[in-house]
């Protein structure tokens, strides 16, 4: 069935591939197109991309998601999870803290015969630039 | 109620109650132990506590939302929304600056019964302060 199709990828993405560090699932669980509406700076298009940005991540957080909702639709999905980590390397500039960081964050995937095609998100960015030390009000 | 009646009831509470002000309407899609998991600060729960968010956001911000998603399972529904708005009032300790910003968020709702129960978000909170220049934008970031 669709739905549990879509559920198992989304899940399998997230416990094995931003996890465990599984890059090349990535090739089983997103389209080669794929398309990401919130890109990080240099992340590159389609699936090449994705795997880019995650490896991004996995090094800047060295994160722990704990997924709070997993709703899926008949070709989209929404996760809703808390990432804690601690700030290792770069992120959108910031070089890397040290410090424990814990925030929210919502993800939604279009999904095309399983697969992960599209993606928009939002993520609590205020709390984690609160947590690192960020910039103070002016 | 369907996933589309859920979906449809939704799209009032943004329509009817955040953008039109009925808050009347609350009565008729939220109940009365609606639980907020992300309260502003000082804010009560329940179907009072709910017209007191109403409040707040309609007397700080004048904002119209658009709804990009919305994603139905069971008795959960996700909105990704988008709204421009424009700071008119007093919003959470800041003083109106009359600043416009664009920013999006996304709900999680609970419902039960076919009315409104819980609710999660999360916010570009980071995004609407900037554009309000109440924090500078880091260097090197998007704003």
């Amino acid at each position: 069935m669709t739905l549990e199709r879509n559920r198992t990828s989304i899940l399998r993405f997230f416990r094995d591939v931003i996890g465990a560090g599984n890059l090349d699932l990535l090739d089983e669980l997103a389209v080669a197109d794929y398309e990401d509406h919130v890109a990080l700076p240099g992340q590159g298009s389609g699936r090449e991309g994705l795997k880019l940005r995650v490896a991004k991540i996995r090094a800047a957080f060295q994160p722990r998601h704990e997924l709070h909702d997993v709703i899926v639709d008949a070709d989209r999905v929404a996760v809703h999870w808390t990432l804690s980590g601690v700030h290792s390397a770069e992120f959108l500039g910031l070089t890397a803290t040290r410090k424990q960081v814990e925030f929210d964050g919502v993800d939604i995937y279009t999904m095309r015969d399983g697969r992960m095609a599209a993606h928009w998100n939002v993520v609590d960015m205020w709390a984690f630039y609160r947590q690192v030390g960020g910039p103070t009000h002016k | 109620m369907s996933e589309t009646e859920n979906k449809q009831l939704l799209r009032r509470y943004y329509e009817e109650v955040l953008m039109q002000g009925r808050l009347d309407v609350l009565e008729t899609i939220a109940r009365a132990d609606y639980v907020e998991h992300n309260p502003f600060p000082g804010h009560g729960q329940g179907l009072e506590g709910l017209r007191q968010r109403v409040n707040t956001l309609r007397t700080g911000l004048k904002q119209q939302f658009t709804l990009e998603h919305l994603i139905a399972e069971g008795d959960k529904v996700a909105v990704l929304w988008t709204t421009r708005g424009t700071q008119v009032g007093e919003f959470l300790g800041l003083p109106p600056s009359g600043k416009s910003y664009t920013i999006q968020g996304i709900d999680i709702h609970q419902l039960r019964d076919g009315r409104m129960a819980e609710h999660w978000d999360v916010v570009d909170m980071y995004g609407f302060l900037i554009q309000l220049g109440v924090v500078p934008a880091p260097s090197g970031a998007p704003a």
